[in-house]
């Protein structure tokens, strides 16, 4: 099965199961569960079902295309179901089944892992999902995001894609994933691995981006002060990836690296109390099928 | 009495593989703390579990709980009704309470007064109804720091509950629990069948599990994997050598244990054995196999699946990369030299208050000095090279990755970049001992970076005001602690850790001008230390507790080896037929101290001693004067006490013949100035005037 196909299945998959089908967001971010999808959609009483494609950057993890196995770059695929049913964890295993990783042949193990996203002020309980061994979701059951206790409880299914095309292509070089019949993910992706990994590592410009930081902070606490939550979160994004990058070009000590994460925390805990604001003077317009 | 067993299942999603078992038992306990509460008689009560499913029995439950029938006193009956002869609040209220009219109720006189009563009549409670409740407040009252909410309800567990299975005898009970709907359905082997079966009691519940290959007990699987192990083990020819942490998690994430043999490329085999062990059993959770104390390329791994070449397949191939990351960080960590990259030691942070770990190795230069010079009289030579380089490998791209490995990754980098051996593995021996078991580091040199490293944080934690509180440990000084501790007594390094304690802080308020010198977080810092020391004597060494209490609070000198000896020495001879007397002395001579107010020198006047037994007394203390000084300096406590017991008969004999409190003050400030003198040799172990043997 290749890459766009497991992409397709999952997304038709989970639109069956009533999730609208949504793509990436337009902002750099290093996991699917900053996309306003997710964030945002799991704050106050309003229902949600969505399936989603996100890249990913994560700038530290760059390998300038030497390693089979890390990116700075790469794909995950984000299901949301909030409340969570029920019958949670068997939609996700026929979801595996539904791309071809059946249950009865493989061990599949659930493994305890607590997630916690200290910049966005979230919180969940879960697990990593193993496939014969290898890590191929993250399951989380969300308990508190933007530091507001979450009512109903949203849970979380974030699919690795690069592994499992690699454990249903058989390889293990991820840069030989079959993207289509004809073009594999190295084709496609292996240039940009090679110039971001020298841009994160060696050409990021620390001072540019620590004055982006400052500046982005006071212009999204304004948008806040005046109620605009939903542009207030996109500069939040901005800058939790511009933190991301000073890591990863070592510019800051790792209790400046704390402080701006401090920084982070605050603005999505005022981001996340302004959205709730906003949905309830609307009268949380989705509890319309409750 | 009919009796019923007692079946109760929780279906849960994937429980977390550690503590499961003392969560159970808690659960357990409440069911029948309730039971008994409530007079139900039961015979056994028990527990298993899998990583889904928790299970409940009772056995021998008591069918029904009779109440029997009882008079109820109430008000008396002129209470009752007002002048008017009407039904006053009084009256009514006792009525209603019990649910009759109040013409309902009899009256009966009690020493001349008539008072209203209510005879309550026998009362027949089936146990089925009330058991929902007891199962509730049991599980609801469980303690668990780590409980859950999922979906929509506002129901709080440790993971979600999918179904609940309860049975008492043969009939179903269906109530409520936790907002759950209890059944008589449980579903079988999650990824074969996931049948959903209906029950219809405790046999046919076992019995469908076992159809399904569910082995739902957990001491039996356990033992069942340990089994399986082994035979590999023995089949392969390798050491028995099975952790026991990674058997009891393992043991607890599945319900249908099945094993294979896996195999990674012999390559790897050159990576630290701490980096195989981090990556194959912390991470991916395989037993790996030892030949001759060696590691192998061979592990044994688990499943709840029949093996077959997928899984093999695929957990070999998971391995690969992690090992290959990991020799990528060693090759860059080793071209880089970390060794001599001191100057980046400032950018790792020790703790916010604190600084870094460059102006920590700084204060254990200096620190480290004094250890030498006061404990080891010079001995250590090359423990500066250490303290220079042991903190190093924390720039590491190694330790930066996997945390836990400091110490480990340092030594293996050392011996690869040729320093001296003992230096090498000082690297990884100063942070020891870490867990109860430890030993503490073999030479001197580490043993002196070993203490000063581990007082440096524990004196640095109590300046920046974060003493331990409950669970906030800041920086693990709790096990610090301990292990300044294990290495003075079982180094037999003998020190004065007051001393230590403020030589350390100086260091830190000479270059931290924002930490203020606090004597009161010192004094706390030092009374932490004598309550380690306590627990240690009391737990590790089973000393009787106020024979601790007399020697370790007693004396001013914190010298925990030191003290260890003398409590030893008391130790002995405490509760020793041979021995009675000098407990009883010491508590007479201590107690006419204590009551006489007067001002008596220490110095005894020869010619003021009058009868013969203070003049034999006087002799027999300045002949034995000199051995117990001996004794002292010696630090050999039980043959002073050995010593001091001769003089049991003298001081007897001086009761008996003495009055202490003559009428003339010169003699009886010099009989007192006796006794003192006498008072001092017990205090110099401890005050034996507290214990009673």
């Amino acid at each position: 099965m290749t890459f766009q196909e497991i992409i397709f299945k999952l997304k038709s998959y989970w639109a069956n199961k009533g999730c609208i089908s949504l793509e990436p967001y337009d902002i750099p971010m290093g996991a699917a569960t900053f996309h306003p999808s997710t964030f945002l959609r799991a704050i106050g009483p309003e229902p949600w079902r969505a399936v989603y494609p996100q890249p990913c950057r994560r700038p530290t993890d760059g390998r300038y295309g030497e390693n089979p196995n890390r990116l700075q770059h790469y794909y995950q695929l984000q299901v949301i179901l909030k409340p969570s049913p029920n019958d949670i964890q068997n939609m996700y295993l026929d979801s595996l089944a539904s791309i071809g990783i059946d249950k009865e042949k493989n061990d599949i193990k659930f493994v305890d892992d607590n997630w916690e996203s200290p910049s966005l002020g979230a919180a969940g309980v879960g697990w990593e999902v193993w496939l014969n061994g290898m890590e191929i979701s993250q399951f989380t059951y969300f308990q508190q995001v933007g530091g507001l206790e979450c009512k109903p409880v949203t849970g979380e299914l974030t699919y690795g894609l690069e592994r499992i095309a690699m454990h249903l292509q058989s390889i293990d070089n991820l840069y030989n994933i079959k993207w289509n019949k004809d073009i594999t993910y190295g084709e496609i992706y292996m240039q940009n691995e090679k110039e971001n990994s020298q841009f994160n590592f060696e050409f990021v410009d620390s001072k540019i981006l620590s004055k982006n930081f400052d500046d982005l902070e006071k212009e999204c606490i304004n948008l806040i002060e005046n109620d605009l939550a939903i542009p207030a979160y996109d500069l939040l994004l901005q800058n939790s990836h511009t933190l991301n990058l000073l890591d990863s070009k070592q510019a800051i000590s790792s209790t400046e690296r704390q402080a701006y994460i401090l920084r982070l925390r605050k603005l999505s805990n005022l981001i996340a109390k302004k959205f709730l604001e906003n949905r309830e003077k609307i009268d949380f317009p989705l509890m319309k099928n409750n | 009495m009919v009796t019923k067993n007692l079946l109760f299942e929780i279906g849960v999603e994937d429980l977390p593989s550690k503590n499961i078992k003392s969560f159970l038992e808690k659960i357990k306990n409440n069911i029948e703390v309730y039971l008994d509460k409530n007079n139900i008689k039961f015979s056994e009560s028990k527990f298993y579990f899998t990583n889904l499913r928790l299970i409940f029995l009772v056995n021998d439950v008591t069918d029904e709980i009779i109440h029997e029938k009882k008079l109820i006193k109430g008000p008396p009956l002129n209470k009752c009704f007002d002048k008017q002869n009407n039904l006053t609040k009084t009256g009514e209220g006792f009525a209603k309470k019990h649910n009759v009219n109040f013409n309902e109720l009899n009256t009966k006189e009690i020493k001349g007064e008539d008072y209203v009563f209510f005879e309550k009549p026998e009362l027949l409670i089936k146990t089925s109804n009330i058991i929902p409740q007891i199962l509730e407040k049991a599980l609801l009252e469980v303690e668990e720091q780590k409980k859950m909410k999922w979906g929509s309800a506002d129901i709080f567990f440790i993971r979600p509950i999918r179904w609940m299975l309860l049975i008492f005898g043969d009939e179903p009970i269906s109530a409520e629990i936790l907002s759950i709907k209890t059944d008589n359905f449980t579903y079988g082997h999650r990824w074969l069948s996931n049948k959903k079966m209906q029950i219809q009691d405790q046999k046919h519940f076992f019995d469908f599990l076992k159809t399904q290959n569910i082995m739902y007990d957990h001491v039996k699987r356990k033992d069942f994997i340990l089994e399986n192990v082994k035979k590999i083990i023995s089949k392969e020819k390798c050491d028995e050598k099975i952790q026991e942490e990674l058997l009891e998690e393992l043991s607890a994430m599945t319900e249908s244990p099945h094993f294979y043999l896996g195999r990674f490329p012999e390559k790897y085999l050159e990576l630290p054995s701490e980096v195989l062990e981090y990556v194959i059993q912390d991470t991916q959770k395989h037993f790996l196999l030892y030949q001759d104390g060696k590691i192998t390329n061979r592990f044994v791994g688990l499943s709840s699946l029949k093996i077959n070449q997928n899984i093999l397949n695929g957990n070999e191939m998971v391995i690969k990369p992690r090992l290959d990351d990991a020799l990528f960080f060693i090759s860059k960590d080793l071209s880089n030299n970390i060794f001599n990259k001191h100057e980046d030691l400032r950018k790792v942070v020790f703790h916010k208050k604190l600084g870094s770990i460059d102006d920590k190795v700084k204060r254990l230069l200096s620190l480290s000095d004094y250890i030498n010079s006061q404990c080891f009289f010079g001995k250590g030579k090359n423990y500066k090279d250490l303290v220079k380089i042991c903190k190093l490998d924390l720039i590491s791209n190694m330790v930066v990755e996997i945390p836990k490995l400091q110490g480990y990754i340092g030594s293996y980098y050392a011996s690869k970049s040729g320093f001296d051996k003992n230096i090498a593995n000082g690297i990884r021996e100063h942070y020891l001992p870490i867990k109860t078991n430890d030993p503490i580091p073999e030479n001197v040199d580490s043993q002196i970076v070993s203490i000063a490293d581990k007082l440096d944080t524990i004196v640095g934690i109590f300046l920046a005001n974060e003493k331990p509180t409950g669970t906030r440990d800041p920086l693990g000084i709790r096990r610090s602690t301990n292990g300044v501790l294990k290495v003075l007594l079982d180094g037999k390094i003998y020190i004065d850790l007051q001393n230590l304690i403020e030589k350390s802080s100086n260091l830190f308020l000479k270059n931290k001008q924002h930490l203020a010198e606090n004597k009161e977080s010192l004094d706390d810092c030092k009374n932490f230390f004598k309550e380690k020391l306590f627990s240690i004597l009391k737990d590790d060494f089973r000393f009787n507790d106020s024979v601790i209490q007399s020697v370790l609070w007693y004396n001013k000198v914190l010298d925990p080896y030191t003290i260890l000896n003398k409590v030893i020495s008391v130790d002995n001879v405490f509760g020793n037929s041979n021995f009675t007397d000098l407990f009883s002395n010491a508590k007479r001579v201590s107690n006419i101290l204590k009551k006489s107010k007067s001002n008596f020198s220490p110095n005894i006047k020869e010619n003021l001693l009058r009868e013969s037994s203070e003049k034999i007394l006087y002799n027999e203390i300045n002949g034995i004067q000199v051995q117990l000084d001996l004794y002292l300096t010696a630090k050999n406590y039980e043959d002073y006490l050995d010593q001091l017991n001769i003089l049991n008969k003298y001081i007897a004999n001086f009761f008996d013949e003495v009055i202490v409190n003559a009428d003339e003050e010169d003699i009886k400030l010099n009989r007192l100035s006796l006794l003192a003198r006498i008072d001092n040799f017990y205090n110099n172990i401890g005050n034996i005037a507290t214990l009673n043997p």
